[in-house]
């Protein structure tokens, strides 16, 4: 092994010995390899995976390894050497681990996960695994619609898994013990809230080629809802968390200030996955961040959640933070702000905000837009927010927008252009004179979700897209200060197809494999001709997932894996985007009755009101 | 208050980078509770250095740190050590006055010890190798930063010779002037990729004569 550490870029990637990396032995209990299919410096900066090893690790039953996606120079080598894939503590193969658990966070890894099961030499599709190899489950917001994935699973894990993983860990060890096979372990496992087994479901398509319906095979539950938990229980946040020898994307601590988020973007897959909105109080966010600086030598951290400035608490929480934290010179950083005055003010307190220059999302160009997509940000917010920036150093702004957006004309988009004009003055706004801001556009194209308001959208084709693209580029050419950034509509065009994907496009997955895709999220290994080289090989149309209208009342490959939004909810926030009219936040004192409160036993938790 | 810290990295940690080594540094002594001095200005930085790069993939039982605390800490290798992760081990410091140079500037030479040779690359350095120390000019390309230049590389070897089954060399390291091992066993056409190479000592140089870190404080400063 060290032989071939030599030899690669980064071998720090691999080593397994990071400060707090937990060794078990495995002799006697369940071993699990928690897997994040893209390179070390990614999966090791996301928060779940670091929870769900320490709460497995808490267990004496039980030892969590980690793996990660080796790089292709690794890949490279241990094809050379029959070297399978193996966990980092251990250094033992995955197929010798009992279940192999993949974090399911973007669609553009799920070629990596089918060359992660190659590399680990363990039969890519779950139906030719035998006795001695892993049980192979998924989780994640992905997992809302795993149904390109459902021929290599043989389970996955729907919503909060803190004690979800807990349950699955004690039904396997007592399947273990009781010597059942593969099916009947299962089987078991079905009865596991949360727990769904595509093999256990039966998909029956139409003429056209929609879903008549998803029959369940056996007693198993019609449809599975997603765990949640009631509070975060700070028992569940990794104060030993692991730390890494080289420079990952997050390099700081991540502290989750709160999870689910109560705005109710309509484009937002998050914002409804992650329901209801659950935060933890200042003081035991305190008594975290403080044992998890000590036991982790870190100098900065991170407040993490889907939109930061809303938690209720916050000018006290940075205002106790900063005191009791910053003789130590511990940063503090907030990953992103909203487009007003106060979240300006806030992210001043925090000073060092200011070297990256300001980050907010408007989203769309409009109002008339932003009233669609239910992003209530108002021009004046925004310019208000810029200028009072401006006033206090920043020098620059980025502005997120999306384009291809429901209802989007060229008005919308020329709004941009104008808008991001407009920020590049903020301060004559204010009557104020001086030079102007810099501003960054970045414009993603638009990707419907499984489980939003958007579901049943269309995404504009990708000679649209790159129309709009060439629209803004020409409208951004006019004027140096401002920049525009954009991807390439093809990664977009493939995101598409799989968020809203059934079981027929595993065909399409194993092709690209065998075409030799992978790292699809890397411009350098992305390549959209194999893929649609892989299309044509399983003889699927990727229109028909990517741009294609749904019916009101068509059935959606997700429709049995539940967030506990209802779907007749989600159509009626669609009607209102069409009309134009926003949803107010969900708050204790408003419910849209989107359906999770009322199905699920959690509710609305704010650490102050 | 100013300290040199020796220690080792070996096993896994070999394969941690020298940039990335700064940053571990930083955790390692924020973990053990040393009270460590930032630099000022509007992102402070701990005052923390490292001796000498060291190559990825090479152990070394001779890497030094240079810290600066806001106070003493007489116990610094005490606190230190539960905080390390398995592959390094703190062999030693000491608190080095405030007009001391900043130790990376002072490095002069290096020991390397090149060991699993095999019997035939015994041969031919035992042929070659007192020819090559009886030259005043070795012409030899070493890669740069820039790219490849050709220089001699005679006068950054200090010595060289086999002893105990390995080859000791003592080599120039540092600011002024540096010869990377790797260039050196070029010049012999060693394949180092099944050597096993460490680093085994730095040395200051003070009145024509070479001091360990260590020596140099208490041969300046102990009278």
């Amino acid at each position: 092994m060290q032989e071939i550490l030599r030899l690669v870029e980064k071998p720090a990637r691999y080593l397994g010995n990071e400060w707090n990396a937990v060794h078990k032995d495995h002799e006697g209990r369940v071993t699990i390899a928690l897997a994040f299919p893209d390179v070390y410096e990614i999966g090791m900066s996301h928060l779940g995976l670091q929870i769900l090893y320490h709460v497995a690790n808490q267990r004496d039953d039980t030892v969590a390894e980690r793996v990660y996606a080796p790089w292709t120079d690794m890949e490279e080598q241990m094809r050379q050497r029959n070297i399978p894939l193996f966990a980092l503590e251990s250094q033992r193969p995955v197929r010798e681990f009992d279940l192999l658990g993949f974090t399911l966070q973007y669609e553009m890894s799920f070629s990596n996960i089918i060359n992660m099961l190659d590399l680990a030499q363990i039969p890519l599709l779950a139906k030719d695994r035998g006795e001695d190899d892993p049980l192979v489950m998924a989780g994640g917001p992905c997992a809302y619609n795993p149904e390109p994935l459902a021929d290599f699973l043989d389970f996955v894990v729907l919503g909060e898994a803190e004690q979800a993983l807990s349950d699955v860990i004690e039904v396997y060890a007592e399947a273990k013990a009781q010597g059942l096979d593969r099916y009947n372990t299962l089987l078991a496992l079905s009865r596991v809230p949360g727990v769904y087994v595509p093999s256990f479901y039966q998909v029956h398509y139409n003429g056209d080629g929609t879903i008549a319906g998803v029959e369940p095979i056996g007693d198993v539950p019609p449809v599975v809802y997603k765990r949640v938990l009631a509070d975060l229980d700070p028992q569940f946040y990794p104060t030993e968390p692991v730390v890494p020898f080289l420079g990952t994307v997050h390099d700081r601590l991540m502290l989750e200030i709160f999870r689910g988020c109560t705005r109710g973007c309509r484009f937002c897959q998050a914002g409804m996955i992650y329901r209801p909105v659950r935060e933890r109080n200042r003081q035991d966010l305190l008594a975290l961040a403080q044992a998890a600086l000590k036991a982790s030598g870190h100098n900065e951290v991170s407040l993490m959640s889907l939109s930061t400035m809303d938690y209720s608490d916050l000018s006290n929480l940075l205002d106790e933070f900063l005191d009791r934290f910053s003789c130590d010179h511990i940063r503090l950083s907030l990953p992103s702000l909203r487009a007003d005055s106060f979240s300006v003010e806030q992210a001043m307190k925090v000073q060092q905000s200011r070297r990256g220059g300001l980050t907010l999302a408007p989203e769309a160009g409009s109002q008339r837009l932003r009233n669609v997509i239910n992003k209530q940000v108002t021009e004046d917010d925004l310019l208000r927010a810029v200028a009072s920036a401006q006033a206090e150093g920043w020098q620059s702004v980025k502005l997120y927008f999306m384009i291809g957006l429901p209802t989007e004309t060229n008005e919308d988009l020329e709004g941009i252009y104008e808008l991001a004009r407009k920020a590049a003055w903020a301060h004559r706004y204010l009557g104020v004179q001086g030079k102007p801001l810099n501003v960054t556009v970045s414009a993603a194209a638009f990707v419907p979700k499984a489980w939003t308001p958007f579901q049943w959208e269309p995404q504009d084709s990708m000679y649209l897209l790159e129309e709009k693209q060439r629209l803004l580029r020409n409208l951004f050419s006019r004027e140096r200060r401002l920049k525009l950034n954009y991807h390439g509509a093809e990664l977009s065009f493939l995101e598409a197809i799989f968020a809203r994907g059934d079981r027929r496009l595993g065909a399409v997955l194993l092709a690209a494999h065998r075409r030799g895709c992978r790292f699809d999220g890397w411009s350098e290994h992305f390549s959209f001709a194999k893929w649609m080289q892989a299309f044509a090989d399983a003889e699927v149309d990727p229109t028909f997932y990517a741009n294609r209208h749904r019916r009101r009342e068509e059935v959606f490959p997700w429709d049995h894996l539940s967030p506990g939004v209802d779907k007749e909810w989600l159509w009626q926030e669609r009607e209102a985007a069409w009309r134009q009219d926003t949803t107010v936040d969900c708050r204790p004192t408003y419910c849209s009755v989107c359906g999770v409160c009322q199905q699920l036993p959690t509710q609305i938790q704010l650490a102050k009101e | 208050m100013k300290y040199w810290l020796r220690y080792s990295k070996s096993g896994l940690m070999r394969f941690v980078g020298h940039l990335d080594m700064l940053q571990t540094w930083e955790r390692i002594l924020r973990r053990a509770g040393i009270p460590l001095t930032f630099s000022q200005g509007f992102s402070p930085r701990p005052l923390l250095s490292l001796a000498a790069p060291l190559p990825v993939g090479m152990s070394s039982y001779a890497e030094y740190l240079e810290l600066e605390t806001r106070e003493e800490v007489p116990a610094l290798t005490k606190m230190v050590t539960p905080a390390l992760p398995q592959g390094m081990e703190v062999l030693g410091a000491v608190r080095v006055p405030t007009d001391v140079k900043a130790l990376m500037g002072l490095i002069r030479y290096a020991d390397y010890k090149v060991e699993d040779l095999g019997p035939e690359q015994w041969t031919c350095l035992e042929q070659q190798l007192s020819s090559f120390l009886d030259k005043e000019v070795v012409l030899q390309e070493v890669k740069r930063k820039g790219g490849a230049s050709t220089i001699n590389i005679r006068p950054l070897v200090a010595s060289a010779r086999l002893e105990d089954g390995a080859l000791q060399l003592r080599l120039a390291t540092g600011s002024t002037a540096n010869l990377r091992v790797e260039d050196f066993l070029n010049q012999f056409s060693l394949a180092h990729a099944n050597l096993t190479i460490s680093r085994r000592e730095l040395y200051l140089e003070k009145e024509g004569q070479l001091f360990t870190p260590f020596e140099y404080i208490t041969c300046s400063y102990s009278r």
